[in-house]
């Protein structure tokens, strides 16, 4: 079943914008224009809510305040005042994130997904991406099912990636943590280690990209 | 010069010649009264005499009356000069030195049958010759020591051997005539003393009055200074009271009119960002119902692009309004750079994508947290990211990475675009742009985005550099610390 947001905006283009980009984006958006309505939504069916701050009816902070005295769903700031203070007490009263205007879909949609995505990330011994699978626990690396033979140092690598599945991890961070300091410790000795890792892991090793001017990122499957 | 000091010099600058002045005067004075003293004696000596006994022997005229022992006084010592006195002798003497004065005959041309006379002073002789009753002269004795006084007059018998009798005379002198500055010196100390000590409160009064108004400078001209008294100083505070009004309300009035512009500015941003937040939904929309379709997918690109950069001039604007009004930074909290530079990535990124560029970010596990504005900070990246989008080209990449690092935080940003000449490196490092060069809008000119950006960081303690990137573009980088715990 797709996601509910609740979008809580008065701008009529802009809402029908956010509207649409949402559905395409594979949620299932209500739309609540005014403020005092807004303070009288359930937020109990949502898994998201996109909430501007100046509505007619009653100010965005005073929705959200009654929001949270209830419910611990998510809360995205449309913040359309170029004004720390705004940010500030949102976050302060319990919003999670904000999005400042102009912005663009993609980008509210990128923070909707982040925000959405965040519990997922919670610590898990068994990490997959495709045909790929992790276990950090029992430090088990399968391709496809066939489990396979890596050395201490491929596997902390693999693991270290893993564990921030999708986020780019800078070159000094690993060269840091995860190669021996006493005998490796050059960024070239960490290149030959991750390209030796893509070729044992064979179509596994597409997952594991290199991140121009960063470091490595183990893909999620479905990105571009 | 101190008032006290000024007091004094004045005092003693008008009374050193006013006294030596005065003692000049008296000097005059008493040499005219000296010289007619003189003249009345030799007149009136040569009345009681007698023209006949003048005529018949002139060397023993005007000689001195024989000594008379009886003014001496019982058992007085006989006279310590034995001998008859000196000839020519008139008086007891005049003049504050008593000494002798003498007087000779001579006849109407001035020539005298007494051999012991003087050869008369030209001088005298021209002022008698002019019409003039009798003149007197000031003339140096044969010693050397005394000042003399010379006094001609005529004795009314115009023929024969008496007709003009020259005195001698002792007249006053610049000593004696001195004598009444250093008499009066006392007294000029005291009127100095007096002077100084009167000038005390005064000189504390103008202290506090001093050290009031600095304070009311402090307070923005909201205290007002303390007056006491009706004098010159009092006006003073009070003058100075009713300018400090005059301030405040101007101040005031620039004060309302700043946050009238200001409003103004913060309303009309907040009315422009809902139209370009939808212009961005619509373009965006285009952008992907066209799908990559040539010549309009390269136009859509470049409003895409223009969008872009109107939303960061808008937001700069703001910034920019912050920053310029010189006020210190009023927000100050605590900044997760981590969930920033991802934002940040995030806006650009719908740009960069359809021009075929990557953006990517790495920031550490553990959340990165600084103090400051979130807002700035955000645009300073957000400059430094979009002028890396802006001048990089297809298939070219911009990272962004924040580290951690011994002194706190560092956050690069990083492409490999075409780089900037070394020459306009150097210009923009130096940062002193001049403003009109930071709005150009030419292939280098990173302009605003780029001074706003060292703004910010200028303003939050941070360090900004520019320099060649290892990959062959531009790489800004900031570091700073962290906030510190509890603060």
């Amino acid at each position: 079943m797709a996601p509910r947001v609740l979008l809580v905006e008065d701008d009529a283009s802009l809402g029908q914008q956010v509207v649409e980009r949402l559905r395409a984006a594979g949620f299932e958006p209500t739309w609540v224009r005014d403020g005092r309505e807004a303070l009288e939504v359930s937020p109990e069916p949502f898994s998201l809510l996109v909430l501007d701050l100046m509505l007619p009816g009653a100010h965005g902070f005073d929705v959200l305040k009654k929001l949270r005295s209830a419910s611990d769903v998510p809360v995205l700031v449309l913040s359309a005042r170029n004004d720390t203070h705004d940010k500030v007490r949102a976050l302060e009263l319990g919003a999670d994130d904000y999005v400042t205007k102009p912005f663009w879909p993609e980008e509210l949609v990128a923070r909707v997904l982040a925000r959405l995505r965040r519990p997922a990330l919670q610590r898990s011994d068994l990490v997959e991406a495709g045909e790929l699978a992790i276990d950090l626990h029992a430090r088990r690396v399968t391709v496809a099912g066939e489990e396979v033979a890596l050395t201490r140092v491929e596997f902390d690598l693999l693991a270290a990636l893993a564990r921030r599945f999708g986020s780019a991890v800078s070159r000094v961070w690993l060269v840091e943590h995860v190669l021996d300091p006493d005998r490796e410790g050059t960024e070239r000795t960490l290149d030959v280690h991750v390209s030796r890792l893509r070729k044992k892991l064979g179509t596994g090793g597409r997952f594991l990209s290199t991140v121009w001017g960063v470091g490595y990122r183990l893909e999620r499957p479905g990105r571009p | 010069m101190t008032l006290r000091r000024r007091l004094a010099f004045t005092l003693l600058l008008t009374a050193v010649p006013l006294l030596l002045a005065a003692a000049g005067a008296r000097y005059v004075i008493a040499q005219r009264y000296e010289a007619r003293l003189l003249r009345d004696l030799a007149l009136s000596r040569a009345e009681s005499l007698g023209r006949e006994r003048c005529e018949s022997a002139p060397e023993e005229f005007l000689a001195p009356p024989p000594p008379m022992p009886g003014r001496a006084g019982p058992g007085a010592p006989p006279p310590a000069r034995p001998g008859p006195p000196p000839r020519g002798w008139l008086s007891a003497g005049v003049g504050p030195h008593r000494l002798p004065a003498r007087a000779f005959v001579y006849d109407a041309a001035f020539r005298s049958a007494d051999p012991s006379a003087p050869e008369f002073p030209a001088e005298l002789r021209r002022a008698l010759e002019a019409g003039s009753e009798y003149a007197s002269r000031s003339y140096t004795t044969a010693d050397g020591r005394n000042d003399g006084l010379e006094v001609a007059v005529r004795t009314g018998w115009t023929d024969g051997r008496c007709s003009v009798i020259l005195a001698r005379g002792v007249g006053a002198t610049p000593e004696w005539s001195l004598g009444l500055l250093w008499s009066t010196l006392p007294l000029v100390a005291v009127m100095l003393a007096a002077v100084l000590v009167a000038a005390g409160p005064m000189v504390r009064r103008i202290r506090a009055l001093t050290a009031d108004v600095h304070r009311s400078a402090d307070t923005h001209y909201e205290a007002p200074v303390a007056v006491s008294g009706r004098d010159e100083i009092a006006h003073l505070a009070r003058a100075f009271n009713e300018a400090a009004a005059k301030v405040r309300a101007q101040l005031g009035a620039l004060d309302q009119r700043d946050r009238t512009l200001r409003a103004f500015l913060a309303n009309t941003t907040h009315d422009v960002m809902i139209p370009l937040t939808v212009l961005l939904g619509h373009l965006s929309n285009l952008r992907q119902r066209l799908g990559g379709d040539g010549a309009d997918d390269a136009q859509l690109l470049g409003a895409t692009q223009e969008a872009q950069y109107l939303a960061s001039l808008i937001h700069n604007l703001g910034a920019a309004a912050k920053l310029e009004s010189g006020e210190p930074l009023v927000e100050r909290h605590p900044v997760e750079l981590g969930a920033l530079v991802e934002r940040v990535v995030e806006r650009h990124r719908p740009v960069a994508d359809p021009a075929g560029i990557a953006v990517e970010f790495g920031i550490p596990e553990r959340p990165i947290v600084v103090e400051g504005d979130e807002t700035l900070i955000e645009q300073a990246v957000s400059n430094l990211v979009h002028n890396a989008v802006r001048y990089n080209r297809s298939g070219g990449h911009v990272a962004v990475l924040l580290e951690e690092s011994p002194a706190g935080f560092r956050l690069r940003v990083m492409d490999d675009g075409p780089g900037v000449p070394e020459a306009e490196l150097q210009r923009l490092v130096e940062r002193r742009q001049r403003g009109d060069e930071a709005r150009q809008r030419h292939p280098y000119g990173l302009g605003l985005g780029l001074h706003i950006a060292h703004d910010v960081v200028e303003r939050h303690g941070f360090q900004m550099t520019l320099g060649r990137s290892e990959h062959g573009g531009l790489e800004a980088t900031i570091s700073g610390a962290l906030r510190t715990r509890g603060s």
